[in-house]
C-alpha cells in the first residue's frame, strides 16, 4: 500500500533533490527507498523525479540554468527510471511515455555530440531512447525500426559526404514496407529543410530543442 | 639596428611543462583509437602497447620524443607561382581560409542558400585576387556535384581559381590518389609536384581521443609522399574534452602528437603542421561557438605548444558566430586574428561565418582588411638613428609642420599601414558618398574583383584532365540506389 504519511513523502523529496543535485546514485538510492515504501512507481517518476527536471526545466528557459544542467538532470533521472519503469510495467503491463525515439549517426559517420544532445532532449520531454550509436547502417536502422517499432526515427549526419546515408535508409525502409510505420526525421550540419523534403523526411530541424517541437507535432498530427 | 615587434606568451615554461607531461600520461595509460589495421601494425612494430580488438594505441612517451624531433622546423607551402610560396617557421605569421561550409549568403539577395560548384569558384577567385590571404582550403563543398565525390569537386574548382597553395583532405587512399593525379595534371608531371606539392593533407582527428578510419587510412598512405601533412584535434570544450581549458589542451596535444608520431614512424622527417581547431560549447544554446575570447586564448597557447616542439603550427582564426558582417563579426574577427598573430600562430585561418557553416562573398575583402591591419602590428618598427630622427626634431624645433619634412615622404609608405576598404575621410564626405557602411564598402570592392580579376590560367590540358579525374572519382564513389556500400576497415 502507498504510504502518504511522512516517509512517503520524504521519498518522492528524495527523488526530486537527485535530479536537482545531479546524482545518479542519489536516484538510485531515493528509487529504491521508494519501492520499498510502496510508494507508487508513476507517483515516484512524476511526483519525484520529473518534478527535478521540470525545475531544471523552467530554469532553462529562464536562462539560468545551461545545457550542462539538463543533461546532468537527465542522466540522474535516467537512473532513477531504470529501477522505477520496470516497476510501472509491473503495475500496468506497460510504459507510460511520450514515444518511442530511435536515433543514430549514419553510416561512414562518427560524430555524436549533437546526436545525444538530441538525445538527451527528447528523453527530457519524456520520450523513450534507444540510442544505436554512430556509423550505423541502413540495415541496422532497418532491424531495430522492425524489432523496436519506434515512433520517430532521427537520423543524423555531419559531412556531406555521408547525407546520403539519410535518403538510403528512407529507401531501404520503403522496400520491406516499413515505411509508413514510423516518422523519419533528419537532422545534423550538412542537412537542410529542402534536403530533408527531397528525401521524403517527415521533420528536420536546426537544433536538438526545436527537434522535440517538430517531434511532438508530427506525433500529435498521426493520431 | 633594434626591431620592436609584439609577441604574446600565453603558456609559461612550467606551464608547458603541465601540459606535455599530462599529455604523455594519457597517451601511456588512456591512449588513442587508430580504426585502420596498417596504423595498429605500425605502432605494435615500434614498441606500443596495441589492443587489436578495441584498436587502442598507448604510446610510450620516448616514442613521441622521438617522433618530435625528427620533425622539420620549416615547411614551405608551395604555390603554383613561387612568388606566393608560404614559409611557416619560427614566429612567421601569414593568414589563409579554411574550407567546406556548405551555405553561402547570396551575392544580390544576401539570402542564405546552399553553396554551388559556381560560388566555389567564384569566391576562390576573390581570395585570389585579397594580397593578405595567402593559402586556402576550398571555401565551400559545393552541394550540386555528386555528394559522394564533392570533396574532389571542391579541390578541383579551388585549384582552378588560384595560383596559392590549397589544404585539402583526402578521404582514404582513393582520395590521396585523386589527390595525387590532381597535382600531376597541374604541374605537368608527378616528380614535378612532389618536388613543388601546390595542394597538402589535413588531418582532424575525431576529439576526444579517436581517428576517422578513413582520414587516418588516407595520411597513413599519404605520409610517405613529403607532402605536408597538418594535423588538428579541434575539441568542443565542454562537449568533447575537459571544460577546463588546459584539460582540453592536453587533448589537443594526444591528439596531435600521437597522429604526427604515426607518420614519422612511417617517413621520420616528413613535413608536419601542429595545429588545432579547439573552441567551445555556448552552455546557453548548446550550440557550438567560435570567435570567444577562448577561441583566441586558444590559439595563442597553441602557438606557445607548437613552439615547444620547434614544430610549424596551424589553428583557426577569424571563423566567427556571427551570421553577418556586423559588429559582432568585427570584434570576433580583430580579437582572434590578433590573438592569432600575436601568439606566432604560422597558418593563421579561417574566414567563415556562422560557426564554420557560412561563407559571404564580401567577407573576404573585409578579412583582407583586418589582415592587413594585425600584420602591421605584427611587422613592428625599425628603432635607429634614422628612426629616432633627432636630426629632423632639431629641424623642426618647438613648431615644425612634419608633414612638409623630406623625412616624413621617405619613411610614411612603410611606417603607416594603408587601408583599402577602412572609412577615415571626414563625416561630411562619407555622408555625401552615400553614408556607405563596411558591408556595403566591401560589397562593392567584391564586385569589382568579380568582374576583373582572373586568375593565373593552369598549364594547357589541364583543366580536361581535372574534370575527367573528377568525372571519375564520381563514377567510382557515387552508390547506386540500394546497393550497400563499401565497409571501412
Amino acid at each position: 500500500m502507498a504510504d502518504k504519511t511522512g516517509s512517503g513523502a520524504d521519498a518522492l523529496r528524495e527523488l526530486t533533490m537527485a535530479v536537482l543535485e545531479y546524482d545518479p546514485d542519489k536516484a538510485i538510492a531515493a528509487a529504491r527507498q521508494a519501492i520499498n515504501l510502496g510508494v507508487s512507481p508513476i507517483e515516484a517518476i512524476e511526483l519525484g523525479l520529473a518534478r527535478g527536471l521540470e525545475d531544471v526545466g523552467d530554469k532553462f528557459a529562464k536562462g539560468e540554468a545551461f545545457i550542462p544542467e539538463l543533461v546532468l538532470a537527465g542522466e540522474a533521472m535516467k537512473a532513477g527510471l531504470e529501477l522505477l519503469r520496470p516497476e510501472v510495467v509491473k503495475r500496468l503491463g506497460k510504459v507510460q511515455s511520450s514515444g518511442k525515439f530511435l536515433i543514430g549517426t549514419v553510416e561512414g559517420d562518427v560524430h555524436d555530440i549533437g546526436k545525444s544532445i538530441v538525445a538527451s532532449m527528447f528523453f527530457a520531454a519524456g520520450f523513450e531512447i534507444h540510442d544505436l550509436g554512430n556509423n550505423v547502417t541502413a540495415d541496422r536502422f532497418v532491424e531495430n525500426v522492425e524489432r523496436l517499432k519506434p515512433h520517430i526515427l532521427g537520423l543524423s549526419a555531419l559531412m556531406t559526404t555521408t547525407i546520403p546515408q539519410q535518403k538510403y535508409v528512407i529507401d531501404a525502409l520503403k522496400e520491406v514496407g516499413l515505411r509508413g510505420k514510423v516518422k523519419v526525421m533528419v537532422g545534423g550540419a550538412a542537412t537542410s529543410d529542402e534536403w530533408s523534403k527531397e528525401i521524403g523526411a517527415d521533420g528536420w530541424a536546426q537544433n536538438a530543442i526545436e527537434a522535440v517541437r517538430v517531434a511532438k507535432n508530427l506525433l500529435q498530427k498521426g493520431k | 639596428m633594434s626591431m620592436a615587434a609584439p609577441y604574446l606568451k600565453y603558456l609559461s615554461e612550467d606551464e608547458l611543462d603541465l601540459i606535455h607531461f599530462a599529455t604523455m600520461k594519457v597517451l601511456e595509460e588512456t591512449g588513442v583509437v587508430f580504426p585502420a589495421r596498417k596504423a595498429l601494425d605500425i605502432f605494435k612494430a615500434a614498441g606500443a602497447r596495441v589492443d587489436y580488438d578495441k584498436m587502442l594505441v598507448k604510446i610510450p612517451r620516448q616514442l613521441i620524443e622521438e617522433a618530435i624531433k625528427n620533425c622539420p622546423s620549416s615547411v614551405t607551402l608551395f604555390a603554383r607561382d613561387p612568388k606566393y610560396d608560404v614559409v611557416a617557421e619560427g614566429r612567421k605569421v601569414t593568414f589563409g581560409t579554411i574550407g567546406n561550409a556548405h551555405f553561402v549568403l547570396d551575392f544580390e539577395t544576401g539570402q542564405k542558400r546552399l553553396a554551388t560548384n559556381q560560388d566555389l569558384a567564384d569566391i576562390t577567385r576573390i581570395i585570389d585576387a585579397c594580397d593578405n590571404i595567402l593559402h586556402l582550403e576550398p571555401q565551400v563543398t559545393p552541394q550540386d556535384v555528386p555528394k559522394e565525390a564533392s570533396y574532389q569537386y571542391s579541390w578541383i574548382t579551388a585549384l582552378k581559381n588560384t595560383v596559392k597553395h590549397v589544404r585539402i583532405t583526402p578521404y582514404g587512399a582513393d582520395g590521396v590518389e585523386d589527390a595525387l593525379r590532381i597535382g600531376t595534371a597541374i604541374m605537368g608531371s608527378e616528380s614535378d609536384f612532389l618536388k613543388r606539392p601546390i595542394l597538402s593533407f589535413m588531418v582532424l582527428t575525431v576529439p576526444p581521443l579517436r581517428q576517422d578510419p578513413k582520414v587516418c587510412e588516407g595520411f597513413v598512405e599519404a605520409a610517405r609522399y613529403n607532402i605536408p601533412i597538418w594535423f588538428s584535434c579541434g575539441p568542443c570544450a565542454g562537449a568533447t574534452s575537459p571544460v577546463t581549458l588546459a584539460g582540453t589542451l592536453v587533448i589537443v596535444n594526444v591528439g596531435v602528437l600521437s597522429g604526427i608520431a604515426l607518420v614519422q614512424l612511417i617517413n621520420p622527417g616528413a613535413p608536419v603542421f601542429y595545429g588545432s581547431f579547439a573552441r567551445i560549447m555556448d552552455m546557453k544554446t548548446g550550440q557550438v561557438s567560435l570567435g570567444d575570447p577562448e577561441w583566441g586564448i586558444f590559439r595563442a597557447c597553441i602557438g606557445d605548444m607548437a613552439r615547444r616542439y620547434k614544430i610549424p603550427s596551424w589553428g583557426g582564426t577569424m571563423i566567427i558566430a556571427s551570421k553577418i558582417i556586423d559588429a559582432q563579426a568585427g570584434y570576433e574577427k580583430a580579437i582572434t586574428a590578433l590573438m592569432s598573430g600575436l601568439g606566432g600562430v604560422n597558418i593563421s585561418c579561417g574566414m567563415q561565418l556562422d560557426c564554420e557553416n557560412l561563407v559571404s562573398y564580401e567577407d573576404h575583402v573585409v578579412n583582407n582588411e583586418i589582415v592587413g591591419a594585425v600584420l602591421r602590428i605584427l611587422r613592428g618598427f625599425e628603432v635607429n638613428e634614422e628612426t629616432l630622427a633627432l636630426k629632423v626634431i632639431d629641424q623642426m624645433g618647438p613648431d615644425g609642420v612634419y608633414l612638409k619634412s623630406r623625412h616624413t615622404l621617405k619613411h610614411y609608405r612603410t611606417e603607416l599601414w594603408t587601408p583599402e576598404i577602412t572609412e577615415r575621410r571626414s563625416y561630411k564626405e562619407w555622408f555625401e558618398d552615400g553614408a556607405k557602411d563596411m558591408w556595403r564598402r566591401a560589397k562593392e570592392k567584391t564586385a569589382h574583383i568579380l568582374a576583373n580579376h582572373r586568375p593565373q590560367p593552369l598549364r594547357p590540358g589541364a583543366e580536361e584532365e581535372l574534370d575527367r579525374i573528377a568525372q571519375g572519382a564520381a563514377k567510382r564513389l557515387v552508390r547506386a540506389p540500394g546497393k550497400a556500400s563499401e565497409p571501412c576497415h
